[in-house]
């Protein structure tokens, strides 16, 4: 007899997303270090080294628009989270790289819109053009992982919060505030309050946003009050730290390098360690980051992932475009 | 000589500040840039371009600091430049001038290897720190008064002042620099994929840590921890119980978690003892000779090595038994469910695991019997009482273990139904023997259909395929193996089969002309295996109804 083994990280879509040279760059050259060969690919040139070819599921150009982004992306995603499963959409980019417009956008304009205000009006729509004899309920968290320790981004008394689990509810974070939302309206002001929460943070420490990731979750459940039956959808919106590398949340393995350089400081030994063993053990505490623990349930199984790269196009940015 | 008493002094003394002094997120290597402004217009200095032992020395440390400067500021390249220029200055003098800067030199060999191993040249790297080790181990026999030095920082102004040309081996930053030195050789090997190697560095730094004193004790628990897995892992049994009691020993305060999960992981180390025991027993293996081989002892804690017994018969599998189960008691009172799911859950898993290794070195089969009860007493409630969605994995697991304990009590049964000899007791047996192959039925049944509601794709089909046809078999064959003394009770069961080899024919075919007809190994052959048992079911049915009128 055999059953099937635990999955760790099929069903992730990684899509990398140039945005266009800014002003200040076309100042200085109009000559962008990346050209796209297809749909799939991005060669970077570098000064002194010969182009270097990556392969995603999908390259976004410069001229991409979001709705394409959007489409490809993270539609699915939401549609999937309406069923009753979990997803999460990983975003990953230096600072001035797109990622806020890729992600936010401008909320006001429909063209301009990134993909969360299209999620939670997709969202919505859904909800407003179902039957009636489902209801549904949306509530949303908010949270801020920092240096291992969790706090509430919409309730900043709330600090290092612990990671609990339940036989229903599978792993979650204990205390963490759960908001009701009933229409979007509600959902864009929890997400400013809780971006607001966030600077605030960090003007007591140096560049802490990108040394932080945060968690952004909707979930929605759906009741059929004839049938009584339920169902539960997850999403979960992170915005990955930027000068950490992807692999160390554990989140992705398997299409990002682990860290290929020796790490001269100590504290790193742990690492060292883990890497003796196959990997195929069960649980033991204090291995997973709090990330990949939080996100255990989305992640692989019925689970969809799409990772999105933000980069820039510009020379000056090669060298962390080629590290990313 | 004054020139290095004054103005070299003073200048490396300002590059130190400036090296450590935080820059503006705008310009963040602003201040290193100026310090290598600093170095560079030194290094021209015409007293340090002359070429006595004091300006190659000063040279040497100068290409040092530069070294240092352009690593920081991520230019490999030149960064490698520099340290080798120091290198070469450094070996261009006479030995015991060289033994002045003995720090410097274990620096620079350090940094090196570093730089060849992150470039992808693990063995190069690997030489170079050989070298830094080489020079350790002289370094450690150096007893005269004219090199011992007192054990202060290198640059810093302190109390004790001291004038940086004139060297001398700082012991305490040689002790460091060492453990660092094991520490990048556990990195390399971990790369050249030699892992025992860097297990054996990897130990080494823990232990120097230990020696030192200079560690976190949490992080050097959750070490011992991760220590101790892989030693288990390789059957260091005894070394990863060790490791394990080390890592309680240290522990101060409270720390509950932590203390658990080390008792969890000793109860499991014992468990792995046992199903040890089991493999070399059945399979007729030799003792593995690592069992109780020591590879790292630390004197200077109170943990006590102890050397395992290795379980040939029921009575010592029993005690074996009685200190895994005391371990996970006490780790179970702060995992409970509420809280800690997946790792109660597993360790009730574990204890399952405890007697099953029991079960195959206990003769009665009345006593089998009631473990197996036990076993299922431990895991099988939270199959019905934990969310499948949310602990997919576990669930399937338990499931497949609460399966395969109904199939063990039916084969028990089974082996004691074909004891009788009276036929009519014989089959009468066996009919109360199928309600334990029922049920086994009814959790695979589930199974299949949790599996099925998967998305297939590209890396989903081949698992869900796979299981799904395992466990469709599994019935089929069951079915197919049942007796009653009711004929036509028994005929029912052979239809069962007939029509789940019926199914699995289906799904074969349909997988055949569907997306992914690779992922199932031997399509084919099983295709064929199943056309021939829905040829051959109604033959052996209509000859056990053939029977019935005998």
């Amino acid at each position: 007899m055999s059953y099937q083994e635990e999955e760790s990280t099929s069903n992730i879509t990684v899509i990398c997303r140039f945005r266009p040279l800014n002003n200040k760059e076309k100042e200085i050259s109009h000559l962008s270090c990346v050209s796209f060969p297809g749909p799939t690919s991005v060669i970077v040139s570098s000064q002194d080294q010969t182009p270097l070819t990556f392969s995603f599921d999908k390259v976004f150009s410069p001229n991409s628009k979001q709705e394409e982004i959007y489409e490809y992306s993270a539609k699915h995603i939401i549609e999937s989270v309406m069923q009753g499963f979990n997803g999460t959409i990983f975003a990953y980019g230096q600072t001035s790289s797109g990622k806020t417009y890729t992600m936010t956008g401008d909320q006001a304009d429909p063209v301009n819109m990134g993909i969360t205000p299209r999620m939670i009006t997709t969202v919505f729509d859904i909800i407003d053009n179902a039957s009636e004899n489902v209801e549904f309920t949306v509530k949303v968290s908010f949270c801020e992982i920092y240096m291992e320790k969790i706090s509430d981004l919409l309730d900043t008394s709330k600090e290092n919060l612990k990671i609990r689990e339940n036989k229903n509810k599978g792993v979650y974070i204990a205390d963490l505030s759960e908001t009701y939302v009933t229409g979007d309206f509600d959902v864009h002001e929890l997400l400013r309050i809780g971006s607001l929460n966030r600077q605030v943070g960090e003007s007591n420490m140096n560049a802490k946003s990108s040394r932080s990731h945060s968690l952004f979750s909707l979930t929605i459940t759906q009741t059929n009050v004839e049938t009584f039956s339920a169902k539960i959808g997850k999403l979960y919106l992170v915005d990955l730290a930027g000068s950490e590398k992807v692999s160390k949340t554990g989140a992705v393995g398997k299409r990002l390098e682990e860290a290929k350089t020796i790490n001269k400081s100590l504290t790193t030994l742990g690492q060292v360690i883990t890497c003796l063993t196959d990997g195929k053990s069960t649980h033991i505490p204090y291995r997973d980051s709090k990330l990949t623990r939080v996100l255990q349930d989305s992640l692989g199984g019925n689970s969809k992932t799409t990772l999105i790269v933000t980069c820039s196009p510009s020379p000056y940015n090669e060298s962390e475009t080629i590290a990313l | 000589m004054e020139f290095f008493y004054s103005s070299f002094q003073e200048t490396l003394e300002q590059v130190d500040e400036l090296m450590g002094r935080p820059a503006d997120q705008t310009k963040p290597y602003e201040h290193k840039y100026t310090a290598r402004e600093l170095l560079q217009n030194l290094l021209n200095h015409e007293r340090i371009q002359a070429q006595d032992e004091p300006a190659r020395a000063a040279q040497a440390l100068i290409e040092y600091i530069l070294g240092v400067n352009h690593f920081e500021t991520e230019e490999i390249t030149e960064s490698e430049r520099h340290y080798s220029k120091c290198l070469n200055s450094l070996l261009s003098l006479p030995l015991d001038y060289q033994a002045k800067y003995l720090n410097t030199f274990q620096d620079v060999l350090n940094a090196l290897g570093i730089l060849r191993c992150n470039r992808g040249e693990n063995q190069k790297g690997l030489e170079f720190f050989f070298k830094s080790q080489a020079l350790y181990e002289a370094i450690k026999t150096i007893q005269t008064k004219d090199f011992s030095h007192t054990f202060h920082d290198y640059l810093t102004g302190s109390d004790n002042f001291r004038f940086i040309i004139q060297g001398g081996v700082n012991r305490r930053k040689a002790e460091q620099n060492y453990t660092l030195t094991l520490f990048y050789m556990a990195q390399a090997y971990s790369k050249t994929g030699e892992k025992h190697k860097s297990a054996n560095y990897c130990a080494e730094t823990m232990k120097r840590q230990m020696i030192s004193g200079d560690y976190d004790m949490k992080d050097w628990a959750v070490n011992c921890i991760n220590m101790a897995e892989y030693y288990v892992e390789n059957n260091y049994i005894a070394q990863g119980i060790y490791m394990l009691e080390c890592g309680l020993s240290i522990i101060i305060g409270k720390r509950r978690k932590l203390k658990s999960t080390l008792n969890m992981q000793i109860g499991r180390a014992y468990r792995s003892l046992l199903e040890l025991a089991v493999e070399v027993a059945s399979q007729k293996k030799n003792i593995p000779p690592e069992l109780n081989e020591q590879v790292l002892i630390l004197p200077m804690l109170t943990a006590v090595w102890k050397n395992v017994e290795f379980p040939t018969e029921i009575e010592a599998a029993k005690e074996l038994f009685k200190v895994a189960h005391g371990h996970f008691k006490t780790a179970l009172e702060y995992f409970v469910i509420d809280g800690y799911v997946t790792e109660h859950i597993e360790m009730k898993k574990d204890i399952s695991g405890l007697y099953k290794g029991l079960c195959y070195f206990e003769k009665s089969d009345a006593r089998v019997f009631a473990m197996l009860n036990r076993r299922l007493e431990l895991i099988e409630n939270f199959t019905k009482e934990i969310n499948k969605q949310s602990y997919s994995a576990l669930w399937q697991h338990l499931m497949n273990e609460v399966a395969s304990i109904y199939m063990d009590m039916y084969e028990l049964k089974v082996f004691a139904a074909e004891e009788q000899k009276k036929p009519k007791k014989r089959l009468e047996k066996h009919a109360a023997a199928n309600r334990y192959a029922l049920t086994c039925i009814e959790k695979q049944s589930e199974m299949i259909e949790f599996v099925q509601k998967f998305d297939m794709n590209d890396d989903s089909a081949k698992d869900i395929m796979q299981s799904s046809l395992n466990l469709m078999f599994g019935i089929a064959r069951l079915y197919s193996k049942l007796e009653d003394p009711d004929r036509l009770v028994r005929v029912g069961y052979m239809e069962k089969s007939y029509r789940w080899y019926e199914k699995i024919k289906v799904y074969l075919q349909e997988a055949k002309n569907g997306k992914y007809p690779d992922r199932i190994s031997d399509l084919n052959d099983q295709l064929r295996v199943c056309e021939e048992m829905v040829a051959l079911m109604p033959i052996r049915i209509s000859q056990v109804n053939a029977e019935a009128y005998d």
